[in-house]
C-alpha cells in the first residue's frame, strides 16, 4: 500500500507539473525511488517472517 | 601513441579471452541438460545482482537513455530509475509465489508453468508466442545499436552487418559451450564492466560543464522544459509514464531471462538481498545517463542521435577510454540478448517437454535459430532504441495478468484469461501496425489494455475462489 501511496504522489498533479542543485522533478524523483528501495528492504525482512513456515523447505 | 583501434584490438582481445575462459571452465561441469540451461541453480546475492541487473540493463540504458533524457528532459528519471524500483519491490512478492509453484522439480520454462497452472497447452503456447513476437526484436535493437555506434566510430572499416555478424557470433560461441554458467559470470564481469564505463563518461561531462549545479543551470538556460515533466516534446505525460512503469514493472514476471533469475538464486533470503542491491544499482546505472544526456542537451541540442553519442562517447574521452566504452556496450548487448536467446531456449526445451538427460543438440539449435532471427530482423530495424524496447516491454507485459492468475491460484482458472489475452496480443499488435486506434476511451491503448486484463484477471480470481 505504502508502494501504491508513493506512485500515486509521484504521478500526481502536484508533481507531474532547487535542492542539492537539481530541479524539483529530479530530486523529488530520485528520493520517491530511495524510498521505495528501502522499502523493499523492509518488506523483504517482514515478509520472510511472515512467510517463515513455507520459506523452512526454500 | 596508440589509436584508439589498437586499444580496441587490445582490450578486445583480453574481453573475448575472459568470456572463453569463463565458457571453458563452466563447459567441465555440464552433465545434463539442466546444468547446461539453468546453471546449477545455486546462486548466491553478489553474482545474482550482477547477472539480473546486466540481463535488465543493455544498451538501451547505455545508448538510448542519454538520448532520450537529451530529448526529454529530467522526466526520463521517472520513466526508467522510478519504474525500476517498483519493480524490484514487486520482485519480493512474486519471486516468493515463484519459485513456491516450481518447487524442488527442475524449471523448466514459465510456458511449461503455466501449462501446468492452467492445466491448458494453450497458455504456453500462448505465452511463448508473445515472448517470440516482443523478445526478438529486442535482442535485435541491442545488436544494432551497437551496430550503428560501431559504424560511426569506424567508418569505411566494417559495415553494419558485419559487426551485427561478429556479436552474434562472439555470444553464440560462449554461451553454446559453457550454458547459463558462463553467462551468468560473463554477466558480472558486463554489469562491472557497465557501470565502470558510464561513470567514467558521466565525471568527464561535469568537469567540462563545471560540476553539478552548473548542468542544471546551464540546462535551464537552454531550455527549462528539460528540468520537468513532459519535457520539450511533451511525450513524457503521466499517462505514458504509468504505462511505462506498468510494463517496466511486469519484466521479471513476464520475460523469461529474468524470471529464470529468480528461481535459480540459492534461496528466497538471496533473492531478497538480490532485490534491494538491484534497485541501488539501478539508481548507480540511470543517474550518470541523465548527467549525460542533460550533458547533450547543452552542448549537442540540435544534432542527431549518431552525432551527439559519437561525439560525447567517443570523440570527446581518451583514446583508450574510447576503446573501453566500445567494449562496454558490446558487454551490455551480450549480457542482456545472451540470456534472452537462451531463456526462450529454455522455454522450447519446456514446451517439447525433453527429459534431463536428453541430448542438447535440439535446445542448441533452437538457440542458434532464434539468433538468426534476431540478426535478420536487426538488419531491417529502425533505430529508436528506447521506443523499440518500451514496445517490447508492453509487448510481453501483456501477459503480466494471465502469469500472476496461474501463479497465485491453487486450482486452474480456466480458458477465459488465456482467450482474453491473446485477444489483447491481437489488438496490441493491431494498434502499433496502425490498424486499431492508439487510444481507447481516451487511454493509450497500451495501458487500457493492461488496465482490462488486470481487472479481468482479479474477477476470474474471485469468481473461481467462490
Amino acid at each position: 500500500m505504502v508502494v501504491f501511496l508513493c506512485a500515486a504522489i509521484q504521478f500526481s498533479p502536484l508533481v507531474m507539473n532547487y535542492f542539492l542543485g537539481m530541479p524539483f522533478t529530479l530530486w523529488f524523483g530520485i528520493l520517491i525511488t530511495l524510498l521505495i528501495i528501502i522499502l523493499t528492504a523492509i518488506g523483504g525482512y517482514v515478509f520472510s517472517r511472515l512467510k517463515s513456515e513455507e520459506l523452512k523447505d526454500d | 601513441m596508440i589509436s584508439m583501434l589498437n586499444y580496441l584490438l587490445i582490450i578486445g582481445t583480453a574481453y573475448i579471452l575472459v568470456l572463453m575462459f569463463f565458457s571453458w571452465r563452466t563447459k567441465k561441469n555440464i552433465k545434463n541438460s539442466t546444468d547446461f540451461m539453468l546453471g546449477g541453480s545455486k546462486i548466491g546475492v553478489a553474482i545474482g545482482l550482477m547477472t539480473f541487473a546486466a540481463t535488465l540493463f543493455s544498451t538501451f540504458t547505455l545508448l538510448g537513455m542519454p538520448d532520450f533524457s537529451r530529448v526529454h528532459g529530467v522526466g526520463a528519471w521517472i520513466f526508467l530509475a522510478f519504474s525500476d524500483a517498483v519493480m524490484v519491490f514487486l520482485i519480493l512478492w512474486f519471486g516468493f509465489y515463484l519459485r513456491k509453484r516450481v518447487g524442488n522439480s527442475p524449471y523448466q520454462g514459465m510456458s511449461a508453468l503455466l501449462q501446468n497452472c492452467y492445466q491448458n497447452r494453450l497458455a504456453g503456447y500462448l505465452y511463448f508466442t508473445a515472448v517470440f513476437l516482443f523478445l526478438t526484436p529486442y535482442i535485435a535493437i541491442q545488436i544494432r545499436g551497437v551496430a550503428i555506434f560501431l559504424v560511426s566510430a569506424f567508418p569505411n572499416f566494417i559495415p553494419v552487418w558485419g559487426w551485427s555478424i561478429g556479436i552474434v557470433l562472439i555470444m553464440l560461441i560462449y554461451s553454446e559451450l559453457g550454458g547459463l554458467k558462463a553467462i551468468i559470470y560473463a554477466d558480472s564481469l558486463q554489469g562491472t564492466l557497465l557501470l565502470i564505463v558510464v561513470w567514467i563518461v558521466a565525471f568527464n561531462c561535469l568537469n567540462e560543464v563545471g560540476g553539478w549545479s552548473a548542468l542544471f543551470d546551464k540546462v535551464a538556460s537552454v531550455d527549462k522544459k528539460l528540468l520537468s515533466t513532459p519535457g520539450p516534446t511533451g511525450l513524457l505525460s503521466p499517462q505514458f509514464l504509468i504505462a511505462s512503469a506498468l510494463a517496466i514493472l511486469m519484466i521479471p514476471v513476464t520475460q523469461p531471462q529474468l524470471s529464470t533469475r529468480l528461481v535459480i538464486m540459492k534461496n528466497y533470503n538471496a533473492l531478497k538481498k538480490m532485490a534491494t542491491s538491484v534497485g541501488f544499482f539501478a539508481i548507480l546505472v540511470i543517474l550518470p545517463t541523465i548527467i549525460i544526456g542533460m550533458y547533450g542537451a547543452i552542448f549537442y541540442a540540435e544534432v542527431s542521435t549518431a552525432e551527439f553519442l559519437g561525439g560525447v562517447l567517443l570523440n570527446e574521452q581518451h583514446e583508450m577510454i574510447a576503446a573501453l566504452i566500445i567494449i562496454g556496450l558490446f558487454a551490455a548487448a551480450m549480457s542482456t540478448s545472451d540470456s534472452q536467446l537462451f531463456a526462450m531456449g529454455n522455454e522450447i526445451k519446456g514446451l517439447l517437454r525433453l527429459e534431463e538427460n536428453d541430448n542438447l543438440r535440439p535446445i542448441r539449435l533452437v538457440i542458434l535459430l532464434f539468433a538468426i532471427s534476431a540478426l535478420i530482423f536487426s538488419l531491417l530495424s529502425s533505430d529508436e532504441l528506447v521506443l523499440l524496447a518500451r514496445l517490447s516491454f508492453s509487448g510481453t507485459a501483456l501477459m503480466g495478468p494471465m502469469i500472476l492468475l496461474g501463479i497465485f491460484s491453487q486450482k486452474p482458472q480456466g480458458f477465459t484469461m488465456i482467450f482474453l489475452s491473446s485477444i489483447g496480443l491481437l489488438i496490441f499488435i493491431s494498434s502499433n501496425l496502425n490498424l486499431f486506434p492508439k487510444e481507447i476511451f481516451s487511454l493509450r491503448t497500451d495501458l487500457f489494455l493492461m488496465l482490462f486484463l488486470g481487472f479481468c484477471a482479479l474477477v476470474n480470481y474471485y469468481l473461481y475462489k467462490e
